[in-house]
């Protein structure tokens, strides 16, 4: 009998969890795009609103890159996951909750971070999707573990490490600009000093 | 005066007998009905009921008539008999049938009334023609003489190509010498057209010939040797064609490739051979083409000197073979011969197919702009790539040439004091139109390779320059001056490197240094001799570098650095250093390469270096005897998956050594031209970023977009958990979401690292040893194995990290790392 009850409460479980878009998953930035020159770390952190009536327990996160990522910038060796390395920040999401985590690598607060290439070319970028796996309880896992019903789902989200074009060329493009709004000041400048003749 | 096709010399008169004989015993001897690719013109089985047409031919008037109950095939044939002299037979008009200047099998079976006497038989057409003496010929098809009983069908007919001056056609089937009248059944003859007239659309069918039907597929002999269908071995099913009596290496079988082989196209070509049992010894077979122009012959090899050991079946092959002879038309013929003896063989499952034209991928990314702000990136090439599909793919992909051969000595400078640069100057040429690099390679060579003999002798002479006479001393570093002076000196500023002493090193010398040619007579002082000449008639500005291989391997990087210490202190001029990057599948490893420029970089802050000739071979390292294109075969897609990986490891590397490294150059183009296929032996090697037909591999991937390699996004999950405490069952399962296999994926381990609860320690047993063979694992497939985790111990909150190395293609590979597990 109470495997039976059991069975049932796993197919309630499931059919829950198995509703349209039970788990909404963002980065953090939202965009999913991080900036950083050759040689930063760079990281996301996420916010996960779960909607289900189990329990998910995050266990890792990747970076896959896609189609036309420049390998030059990185590729998924670059990614450290937080979720998988020390300190082991346990993230719960509850039944209905959202929680969330901003990046912070001093604490290994977040999903993770990525480390660009230090000849990364500025102006390149590195695309891709973050993926998260996370394990679903139909109790809280810190209560039954043994609830656990689904030891691996994902859901991804994209992302992009971008280079800017190197701070050389934008003094560069500030120099030649340098004198052109500089006359344009001394332009106005003048005119100024034209009206207050007048 | 010209060659048979076994090297030996004819005069002009017997060399026409020979030429004009080979092409008389093909009109005789060819026999058909082979699987080629054909338009049927006509075909009588007489299944109707009725004679279809066929008439009697100087047969007494004896009129066919059609029979039941014996045919070749369904249960009708055509019944006719000779005349009362055993002349004639049944005939039939074909005039209109054939279009002039077409070839066509024409085939059909004959069968002797029960009792009558064994004879031979033959298809003939009567042909009026005005070239004709007295208007009239008579063209025996095929054979003219093939063996016939009242006991079976004989296939009989051939190749035959019609006449553009014919005004009358008349086949017709007789027995050759038969005295009296004799009755005979012919039965389902056919006439295909396997050639169009000269001056058609080109036919790129091709031909193939498995001799399965029973009867020799088109095949002849060229100077009297007898072929024969056989069972008695056979390739592929049941027949193959057994050559036998033959009088000379080049006799043997031939086919016509008339209309099927073109000037200026490509095409693959493959036949199995096999000798005979009688065979007392290994032998050597090639394949050849004889083709005829304005009345001149030549022979070509196609296929090369092959060994063929005894009781094997051998593969020739030749994955592409460019027509580049015109001929006039029913001239041109491939055929199997031997180096040298007469012995027989058997040849099975010959196929000839045309390839389409290259034509390079032009919605690719380019690798030198993709690699553009890390270096240059170029390409050895030779004068076949400055027009056509490879001069495309060279100027697309790379913006640095260096010429493989033609700048060496023994190009440049055959005799002495005689220069000439007239290939090399093109390649410049086309450096300079399409705005690309040129490195130069190389001015003096170590070992003495590709440096002509008389550098090394005495003035007219052969005898030896020895180190003990002044005056050798003298005159071999005049030489090098000489040289270097001129080489550089003409090509100026249109060379911004040169590998000015090639492969310096040996490290089995207690001085570093190889002890070739040059160093027996001027000790290490050559290397300064050249340094020093390429700096004074070099333009300012140009890299001077020494060029080796291996230069990752501890020993030889020690000796690099030693030399070029040796120099530095010295005050000799050099710019840089080369490293050729000749690598193997599982050599050298990356770290040892990063390590060896790094330590360079470090050792010597301003010495340039380059990857200089930059291959990765199929084989292992110190391989010399496997060939993955023996008997036909090819190198496995899974070693060509590796191999993109491995690049893409290697420019990963090279990327993250911008600064250190000032260009990258791979050795050679395409796969189509590459120094491998010929070393350590003659093989199939596919080393380079682009195939034979110019198509981007995974190496081109790896290199430039790494997500496209076969396997990529390849995901562990675990997918399942289940079983007792102490019996837990983790199912760890690999899924492959990339556009290709991913090839020979394994588990190379599993641990579980506590981080919470109470301290316990599970015990894991796999499915059986470790690595885990997962295996290939094709697009959007997936693959598990199922592991066995004792917890007893260990609380019901314990968490645990989980760690899965994997490896797939050799290259690729992880590690699933999950935290927050629970048993």
């Amino acid at each position: 009998m109470k495997r039976v009850i059991l069975t049932i409460l796993i197919a309630i479980a499931f059919s829950a969890f198995a509703a349209a878009d039970p788990i909404t998953f963002t980065l953090d930035p939202t965009s999913g795009n991080v900036k950083g020159n050759p040689g930063d770390v760079v990281g996301w952190g996420f916010t996960i609103t779960n909607t289900t009536a189990n329990w998910i327990e995050l266990t890792q996160s990747e970076f896959d890159p896609t189609a036309g990522s420049d390998p030059g910038v990185g590729d998924g060796t670059n990614y450290t996951d937080f979720l998988s390395s020390p300190p082991f920040n346990f993230y719960i999401a509850d039944p209905g909750s959202t929680i969330s985590a901003a990046f912070d690598p001093n604490s290994m607060s977040g999903l993770g971070d990525f480390l660009i290439n230090p000849t990364a070319q500025p102006g390149s970028n590195a695309h891709g999707n973050i993926v998260v796996t996370y394990s679903v309880f139909t109790d809280d896992p810190n209560v039954d573990p043994s609830s656990q019903v689904f030891p691996d789902q994902t859901v991804s989200a994209p992302a992009m490490v971008s280079v800017p074009e190197s701070s050389s060329l934008s003094l560069l493009i500030g120099a030649l600009f340098l004198p052109i709004m500089f006359a344009g000041w001394r332009r106005r400048r003048r005119g100024v000093l034209k009206e207050s003749r007048a | 005066m010209f060659l048979s096709p076994a090297g030996k010399s004819l005069s002009g008169l017997a060399y026409r007998r020979f030429a004009a004989g080979a092409v008389l015993i093909l009109s005789l001897a060819i026999l058909s009905a082979g699987p080629l690719t054909a338009q049927v013109a006509a075909q009588y089985d007489f299944e109707d009921g009725t004679v279809q047409g066929w008439g009697s031919f100087f047969n007494g008037g004896n009129a066919p008539t059609n029979a039941i109950g014996t045919a070749h095939g369904g249960t009708h044939s055509l019944l006719t008999s000779t005349s009362s002299t055993g002349t004639g037979g049944p005939s039939i008009d074909i005039t209109s049938i054939l279009v002039p200047g077409a070839t066509y099998q024409i085939t059909g079976f004959i069968r002797l009334t029960t009792g009558e006497s064994a004879a031979n038989a033959n298809f003939t057409v009567k042909r009026a023609d005005p070239g004709c003496s007295g208007g009239t010929c008579f063209d025996t098809v095929g054979p003219f003489q093939v063996a016939t009983t009242d006991s079976g069908w004989a296939q009989i007919g051939g190749a035959y190509t019609a006449s553009t001056t014919a005004t009358d056609l008349l086949l017709f089937a007789q027995l050759v010498g038969a005295t009296s009248q004799q009755s005979f059944y012919i039965d389902d003859v056919v006439l295909n057209e396997i050639a169009g007239p000269p001056g058609g659309p080109q036919d790129n069918s091709g031909i193939s010939t498995n001799f399965e039907d029973g009867g020799l597929d088109s095949w002849s002999s060229r100077a009297g040797a007898t072929l024969a269908n056989s069972t008695a071995d056979a390739h592929g099913g049941t027949h193959s064609l057994l050559v036998t009596n033959r009088g000379h290496a080049y006799d043997g079988p031939q086919i016509s490739v008339s209309n099927k082989m073109y000037n200026g196209s490509s095409y693959a070509i493959s036949v199995w051979v096999k000798l005979d049992p009688s065979a007392t010894i290994a032998d050597t077979l090639r394949v050849s083409l004889q083709t005829t122009l304005a009345g001149t012959t030549s022979f070509h090899t196609v296929i090369g000197n092959t060994p063929i050991p005894l009781n094997t079946w051998v593969n020739l092959s030749i994955p592409t073979y460019s027509m580049a002879v015109a001929y006039d038309p029913g001239t041109a013929f491939l055929y199997v011969e031997s180096n040298s003896g007469t012995q027989s063989f058997y040849i099975d499952d010959f196929t000839l197919t045309f390839n389409p034209p290259v034509q390079i991928q032009t919605d690719i990314p380019s690798i030198f702009q993709s690699l553009a702000f890390y270096f240059p990136v170029g390409a050895e090439i030779d004068s076949s790539d400055l027009a056509g599909p490879h001069a495309q793919l060279l100027t697309k992909h790379f913006n640095s040439v260096v010429s493989g051969n033609d700048m060496k000595w023994s190009s440049t400078e055959p005799t002495e004091g005689n220069f000439t640069f007239t290939t090399a100057d093109a390649q410049v040429k086309f450096a300079q139109t399409h705005n690309m690099l040129m490195r130069g390679h190389n001015l003096v060579w170590a070992n003495g390779s590709q440096t002509p003999a008389w550098v090394f002798q005495e003035p007219n002479s052969t005898t030896p320059l020895s180190a003990s006479n002044p005056a050798d001393v003298a005159l071999l570093t005049q030489r090098i001056q000489n040289h270097i002076m001129n080489e550089v000196t003409h090509f100026g500023s249109a060379i911004y490197v040169w590998d000015v002493v090639n492969e310096p090193l040996d490290s089995s010398q207690s001085d570093c240094l190889n002890h070739g040619p040059f160093y027996r007579v001027l000790g290490k002082s050559y290397i300064d001799i050249a340094l020093q000449a390429a700096r004074q008639f070099a333009p300012a500005g140009t890299q001077l570098f020494i060029n080796d291989f291996n230069t990752s391997i501890p020993s030889r990087l020690q000796c690099l650095e030693t030399v070029v210490q040796d120099l530095q202190t010295r005050g000799i001029p050099l710019d840089g250093v080369g490293h050729e990057m000749h690598n193997s599948i599982n050599f050298p490893h990356i770290s040892d390469v990063v390590n060896a420029i790094n330590q360079i970089s470090s050792m010597f802050p301003g010495l340039h270096q380059q990857v200089t000739e930059m291959d990765v071979s199929v084989y292992r390292g110190g391989d010399n005897t496997s060939n993955y294109g023996a008997n036909g075969g090819t190198v496995p897609p899974s070693i060509i998956a590796e191999q993109g990986w491995l690049y893409a490891q290697f420019f990963n590397a090279f990327r993250q050594l911008k600064g250190k490294l000032d260009a990258v150059t791979f050795w050679g183009l395409a796969d189509d031209n590459t120094w491998l296929d010929s070393f350590p032996i003659n093989r199939l090697d596919m080393p380079l970023p682009f195939d034979t037909r110019l198509q981007a591999k995974p190496a081109y991937w790896g290199i430039v977009d790494p997500t496209q390699l076969p396997g990529f996004g390849l995901a562990f999950r675990v997918t399942g958990k289940s079983g007792p405490q102490n019996a837990r069952v983790w199912t760890i399962a690999a899924s492959n979401n990339g556009s290709g296999t991913a090839y020979a994926t394994q588990i190379n381990g599993l641990t579980l690292t506590q981080v919470s609860g109470a301290a316990c320690t599970p015990v894991i047993t796999p499915p059986l040893s470790y690595p885990v063979v997962l295996g290939d694992i094709g697009s959007s497939d997936s693959a598990s194995a199922a592991f066995t985790v004792d917890f007893t111990g260990c609380a019901n909150l314990a968490r645990f990290t989980l760690k899965v190395p994997w490896s797939s293609a050799v290259y690729d590979t992880g590690t699933l790392t999950l935290g927050n597990q629970f048993r």
